[in-house]
Formats: C-alpha cells, sequence, structure tokens
C-alpha cells in the first residue's frame, strides 16, 4: 500500500464529527428553527455551552463580555457564527493533543490557526466584507491537512519535520518531498469526508495561492495574507518559521488600507492572547 | 506625518490627515477635520475600519543602529523575498516593528 492509500484509508477510518454539530447543523437548517430552539442543543453540553459562551465574548467579535447566554450569542453573532465556533471547538478538540513530533506540538499548530483565524476576521472587517461569519473559522480550519498526516502517517510526518529543520525549507515543500502531496490536498480529502461548505474547501485547498478560479474569492486572499502575518509575528507555530511571499494578486482582490498591517499588529496580538488561552484551555 | 489607526484606536481631537472616503471612493469627511466623540459611532454606521490621521509620532526616539541590525538579521531568516508593493513594504514594517518592541 503506497503513502497515498494509507492517506486515503486513514480518512476514511476516522470518525465523523461529534454528533452536537450535526445536530446544531440540523437545528439551524430548519426554516423553522429558532434561537431558543437551537440554544436548548447547545446547553445539553454544559461544558461546551461555557466555552462557546468566553469564545463569543473574544475581544475580536467585538462583543467583549456583554454576551451571558447562548441566546444572547446566537442573537448578537448569528446561527452561522455561533454553529463556527462550534465547529472551530469541536474540530481542536478532535484531533488528539498528544502526538508530539519533534518541535511540532499540535498546541502550538491550533495557536497558530486561531491567530489565522483572528487575522482573516479582522481583514474581513477591513475590507468591508458584509457576512464574515467563515471567516474565523477559514483562518482556523486552513492547515488542517497537517493534522490529518500527524494523525495517520506519524512516522512519514516526523521525516517530514526533520527534512524542515536541516534543510530549511517549508513544509509545503518538504512534505511533496516526501509524501508526494502536501497537506492541502490532504486538507481536502477531510473537507470532502465532513461535507464542509464549498467556500471553506477553496481555504482549504488553495490558501497558499491566495486564490481560486474565482478571483473575487476574499475569503481565500484573506486566509492567504492572515496566513503570513500570523507567521511574521510568530503567532504558534506552523512546521516551519518562513514567511511565505504574497500572491501579488491578493493585493486587487483585498484592496486594503494604506498602512494596515502596521496598524493592527498590537491589536491582533492582544486579540491573539487572549483567545488561545479561551480556546486550548 | 500621517498615521493610520484602527477605529477601535479612535481618540477625540485626532485630525484626519486626508479625506475619508467609502468604499465606493466618496468623500464622507474632508481633510484636516478634528474628530469629535459623535464621529465614532457615525464612522462604525458608515462600515469604517480604518482612519489616516496626522501623527506627530516622528518625535519619537531614533532606533538604536545596533538594534536594527539585530532586528534585519532575525527578518532575513524568515524571509527570502523583497516587497513588490506598498502593502508587502508595510507587512514587513509590520514584522520588524515587532521584532523591534521583543528586542527593546
Amino acid at each position: 500500500m503506497d503513502l497515498k492509500d494509507k492517506i486515503l484509508n486513514g480518512v476514511k477510518k476516522l470518525p465523523t464529527l461529534p454528533t452536537v454539530y450535526s445536530t446544531l447543523s440540523e437545528a439551524i437548517e430548519d426554516p423553522r428553527a429558532s434561537s431558543e430552539k437551537v440554544a436548548k442543543v447547545l446547553a445539553a453540553d454544559q461544558v461546551s455551552a461555557f466555552k462557546i459562551l468566553k469564545v463569543a465574548n473574544s475581544p475580536f467579535f467585538g462583543f467583549r463580555g456583554k454576551i451571558d447566554t447562548i441566546t444572547q450569542a446566537i442573537m448578537y453573532l448569528g446561527f452561522t457564527e455561533v454553529r463556527n465556533i462550534v465547529f472551530a471547538l469541536t474540530v481542536i478538540d478532535f484531533f488528539s493533543k498528544d502526538k508530539v513530533l519533534a518541535n511540532f506540538k499540535p498546541v502550538d499548530f491550533w495557536a497558530h490557526s486561531i491567530g489565522v483565524g483572528i487575522a482573516t476576521r479582522m481583514i474581513g472587517s477591513a475590507i468591508g466584507e458584509k457576512s464574515v461569519e467563515n471567516y474565523f473559522l477559514g483562518g482556523v480550519i486552513h492547515d488542517i491537512g497537517k493534522l490529518l498526516f500527524l494523525e495517520v502517517a506519524h512516522d512519514e510526518y516526523s521525516t517530514v519535520l526533520d527534512l524542515v529543520e536541516t534543510e530549511n525549507i517549508s513544509i509545503r515543500i518538504a512534505e511533496k518531498k516526501i509524501l508526494g502531496f502536501d497537506h492541502s490536498y490532504a486538507g481536502m480529502l477531510l473537507a470532502e469526508k465532513w461535507q464542509l461548505p464549498k467556500n471553506l474547501q477553496n481555504v482549504i485547498s488553495a490558501h497558499h495561492e491566495g486564490k481560486t478560479g474565482d478571483i473575487t474569492d476574499r475569503l481565500v486572499a484573506s486566509v492567504h495574507v492572515a496566513d503570513i502575518m500570523a507567521r511574521m509575528l510568530d503567532l504558534g507555530f506552523a512546521g516551519d518559521r518562513l514567511v511565505h511571499e504574497p500572491d501579488k494578486r491578493v493585493w486587487d482582490i483585498l484592496n486594503l488600507p494604506e498602512g494596515y498591517f502596521t496598524s493592527c499588529r498590537k491589536r491582533l496580538i492582544e486579540d491573539f492572547d487572549r483567545t488561545i488561552h479561551i480556546m486550548l484551555v | 506625518m500621517n498615521k493610520t489607526i484602527l477605529l477601535d484606536d479612535f481618540e477625540e481631537g485626532m485630525e484626519l490627515a486626508v479625506p475619508l472616503k467609502n468604499k465606493f471612493g466618496q468623500v464622507l469627511l474632508g481633510a484636516n477635520v478634528k474628530l469629535e466623540k459623535k464621529h465614532k459611532n457615525l464612522f462604525r454606521t458608515w462600515g469604517i475600519e480604518t482612519l489616516v490621521i496626522v501623527s506627530d509620532d516622528e518625535g519619537e526616539e531614533p532606533i538604536d543602529e545596533s538594534l536594527m541590525a539585530e532586528a534585519e538579521t532575525i527578518l532575513a531568516k524568515k524571509i527570502y523575498w523583497t516587497p513588490k508593493n506598498k502593502f508587502e513594504e508595510n507587512l514587513i514594517q509590520m514584522g520588524m516593528d515587532n521584532i523591534l518592541d521583543k528586542l527593546r
């Protein structure tokens, strides 16, 4: 069995996401859904409900400490954003945090992903995106393929990380050299299994290029730039310490205000420090 | 000297350095307007996220040359490309500011 088959089999064997997420999705998709009904689904698990409230009160959502109940969270943030918070927390819990490889620790990986999520949402707001609901989640799950490798091809991924260290190359190049394909491809396998929406699949498969066939895909371009910001500021650890070159086309897609990055740096770091303590504890 | 700030960092008395425009390029407020408290909520309603204001930051202490050289060395280990436009220059400046903050 070659490595690709091993990964494909690994994906098949991975369990589906916990029922709380599917129950929640069904409740939200019901055209007669009420915030009370959805809140009831979430309140069934007190620990999750508590965590959701803490995340909903994260500074980057803009409702610092004002949200006391799940019903309020739904009212302020909307069904989709609350579902996305649940999804982000579910995925973080889904993968083992104990599978440490050399200097690559899942906790640092998630810190990087959360940093990218926060930066993506900040960019979404800065460019005047009306529907920023998927921006945080898109950033959080963009590198999910790396965890799939860690889960189902542990030994081979150890070789990948060794190569990153010895040759000082990006993890993506090392993955291609050792495994034959990179985490964008692996992540897509998982995204298809979990039937994620198309825009999130695009993020997972195209965040390195910063664009899909659709040049107006501002979510993909935002994640592409947010990943660079998180690497530049050392928010968590993505598997290598290099900051990749931005694709020149993202600047036309995003049209960010002049001086944007230096103006938002301190806010991004503050929001990151607060949020990782909420989401990773 | 002009400086871009986030709306959250708005302070009464700041002065707009350039006209404030919406995403369609329409001027909402002219340059040199002194900002008042009421403007903050108004800007939020208009969907404004950043402002370019007049700043006297150039009065800050100059950065020590050796510190700057150390920061450049650290940054050079992470970045193998040169900026192609003002966005990328600002992105690199963000990284530089961050390293300098850590070194100080």
